[in-house]
């Protein structure tokens, strides 16, 4: 009987050899992408919703560029650096990915990077905004399709003064990384306009309740013309409620960051944030072809509004296939392939696209406003700067 | 003035909220001496619940009655199926209550997603009340009302009702009260539950203000925590005292020192614990 088994082992062994190698003789060997985001907890929503806008572009090109099959391949980040780091390995050296794409935290990108370009692998960031990754920490390896973290802040800072009439402004953002980027790119062109910061409140990330903050922010009514704020997520929802609920809204109007005022918090907040303005990367609202196209195939594909998250891990997957489909589907030359990803452009539900010189994604800021059609919230297009690319900056 | 009286109040209704979640943990600690680390999930599971119910109904007592039911019965399937095995067994009781912790909070991305929601408030409660000069959400003025009432309630059922006696006595001395022949196991339970119940209902009631989304049960159960610490660990009268004391500090330190918001929270923590590490209501063990 024991015999009997392992003549079948040593069968199955050789049969699964053997038909392997037929594959590989027959058609050209599947590309490879290995995908990292988080899953689990406060950043499962975020990781899912970038994950969903990537597939939706390859489920559109059938998973197939130049003849060639693409094979997805999913990582859990948990959102942690240690754990996209062993991921990251994971897919390079058990599951042979050619490209690395994804990532929504800037220390799991920042964690990946030595590594990436160690092994040679393109990455390409289809969320995590650390400046330094596209700037004095960049490499030929390194894509960013999302932003850089002050990109499009650099617009809404010169807009609120000049298009706004803004002259004093309070600014209130989380208390981490992104959120003192994010100000910095903002009160970059506020200031250099003539625009006076008169005070910075950063909450740190999590707070339960803004309510000491926002009688601080009271002081200030009829001495300011506006509050820039930037929250994310769960802080976002409670931040705008309870702007509104202390009765602020009206008194100091709220100019924010498109993630105060995402799609995907819209339902929560209802009343509180009708009206409010914000700048963005991507408007759901934006009226044009590609993206009416791109919204009604992610509502009917996922039945829930795209956010920015989506529409980023959808153009991150557009530009590595339209590099693919440039080299014929010929990603072992890499020489090949990065050049060709430098050089991709089209269209996206955003507008158009480019990389900068430093493989940092060029794109149209949004201004944008919330309102209220048949009962449902969405954000919808007042105004448009063209091209802000990472090094933005407005003439006087 | 305005600024005193506002944050005053900011900082009640905070502290309210949080005596909910607190009172339930130090209730079961007291009598069961379980350090329940899924605490904070019943709160989670308390919110959801509610949202749904409100969603579907629009019945704001309606969800909270559904809510109630629905973190109760988990509370006893909690406490009659698993931690009853392991009774008087912390370590292994920590580390089941963690396993909870990440089958709820895992349970409920499944059936809610990751998506940050809030509850929203009954339509009574919508608007501002004018306190002389001041502006202040009347929800808020809710939470504080809703505290105080649980607050006495729960005084009066500690004190005043024979169920109250039976959970005292086994506080103190748990052989004794099983040798007068009364069934502990219904007790544990009934505490259990309770404690669930509060937390729950903390969840109703904080989810318009704080919201619900995942990872608020770990954030809650470290607040319940810091204010049992405070208050020490198993008294009722000290999870209401440190409660206030949390929520007031807290909201002050915020107020006049924002960058230094979570080094308020913590500190007072630190310095009850130097001073007196039984907190301030805590008991010696003998």
């Amino acid at each position: 009987m024991r015999k009997h088994l392992l003549m079948m082992m040593v069968f199955a062994f050789i049969f699964s050899f053997y038909s392997g190698g037929q594959r590989v003789a027959g058609a050209a060997e599947p590309i490879k992408i290995g995908y990292l985001a988080p899953y689990v907890g406060v950043f499962a929503k975020f990781g899912n919703d970038l994950k969903d806008g990537f597939k939706l572009y390859l489920e559109e090109i059938g998973y197939k560029v130049a003849g060639r099959e693409i094979i997805f391949i999913d990582e859990d980040t948990e959102g942690k650096p240690e754990v996209g780091l062993v991921k990251a390995k994971k897919l390079v050296e058990k599951d042979q990915v050619h490209i690395l794409a994804g990532i929504i935290s800037s220390a799991v990108a920042y964690a990946v990077r030595d590594y990436v370009i160690e092994k040679k692998i393109p990455l390409v960031i289809t969320n995590a905004g650390a400046t330094k990754l596209t700037q004095e920490q960049r490499s030929p390896y390194i894509f960013r399709t999302s932003f850089a973290n002050g990109q499009q802040d650099l617009a809404g800072g010169w807009y609120a003064y000049a298009k706004m009439g803004v002259r004093k402004i309070i600014m209130m953002g989380s208390d981490y990384a992104a959120g003192h980027e994010k100000a910095a790119g903002f009160m970059k062109t506020f200031k250099f306009m003539g625009g006076e910061v008169v005070e910075g409140i950063y909450p740190p990330l999590g707070t339960n309740d803004f309510a000491p903050y926002l009688a601080k922010v009271a002081n200030y009514v009829g001495k300011v013309d506006r509050t820039w704020a930037f929250f994310a997520g769960s802080d976002a929802i409670r931040f705008v409620n309870q702007y509104d609920e202390y009765g602020l809204k009206e008194k100091i109007k709220l100019f924010c960051e498109e993630g105060v005022t995402d799609e995907a918090n819209l339902p929560s907040q209802k009343d509180a944030v009708l009206g409010v303005e914000s700048y963005a990367r991507y408007s759901i609202g934006y009226d044009s072809v590609e993206n009416k196209r791109f919204v009604s195939e992610y509502r009917k594909r996922y039945r829930y509004d795209p956010g920015s998250l989506s529409e980023g891990g959808y153009v991150g997957a557009k530009f590595i296939v339209k590099a693919l489909e440039a080299v014929g589907g010929k990603i072992e030359n890499q020489e090949a392939f990065l050049k060709a990803l430098r050089g991709v452009k089209f269209e996206a539900p955003r507008g158009p696209v480019r990389f900068d010189d430093h493989q940092n994604v060029i794109f149209s800021t949004f201004i944008q406003r919330v309102d209220k059609k048949d009962g449902k919230y969405n954000n919808i297009v007042i105004d448009k700067i063209p091209d802000v690319d990472q090094y933005w900056m407005p003439k006087k | 003035m305005s600024f005193w009286i506002i944050q005053t109040l900011n900082g009640l209704s905070f502290s309210m909220m949080l005596f909910l979640v607190a009172s339930g943990f130090t209730l079961i600690f007291g009598l069961m001496k379980i350090i329940n680390i899924a605490h904070g999930s019943f709160y989670l599971l308390g919110a959801y619940i509610g949202l749904t119910v409100l969603k579907a109904t629009g019945n704001f007592l309606l969800a909270t009655l559904a809510s109630s039911i629905g973190v109760v019965l988990v509370g006893i399937i909690m406490q009659r199926f698993f931690l009853r095995r392991f009774h008087m067994k912390e370590l292994q009781q920590v580390l089941l209550t963690f396993g909870f912790v990440f089958i709820i909070a895992d349970l409920c991305l499944w059936i809610w997603g990751g998506n940050p929601q809030a509850l929203p408030k009954p339509s009574l409660l919508k608007g501002s009340i004018w306190i002389g000069s001041v502006v202040f959400p009347s929800y808020r003025l809710f939470v504080i009302l809703v505290g105080i009432l649980v607050a006495i309630g729960l005084w009066i059922f500690q004190e005043k009702t024979k169920f109250g006696a039976i959970v005292r006595a086994g506080v103190d001395d748990e052989e004794m009260l099983r040798g007068t022949g009364i069934n502990i196991q219904v007790v544990f339970v009934g505490v259990f539950a309770l404690g669930a119940l509060l937390a729950g209902i903390g969840g109703m009631i904080g989810g318009p203000f704080v919201g619900v989304f995942p990872g608020v049960d770990l954030s809650m159960l470290l607040l319940a925590l810091v204010v049992v610490i405070i208050g020490g660990i198993g008294s009722l009268k000290g999870a209401f005292l440190g409660s206030l004391f949390v929520g007031l500090v807290d909201n002050f330190g915020k107020a006049l020192f924002p960058e230094l918001s979570l080094f308020t929270l913590f500190a007072p923590m630190a310095i009850v614990l130097a001073i007196k590490p039984t907190g301030i209501f805590g008991r010696k063990e003998e």
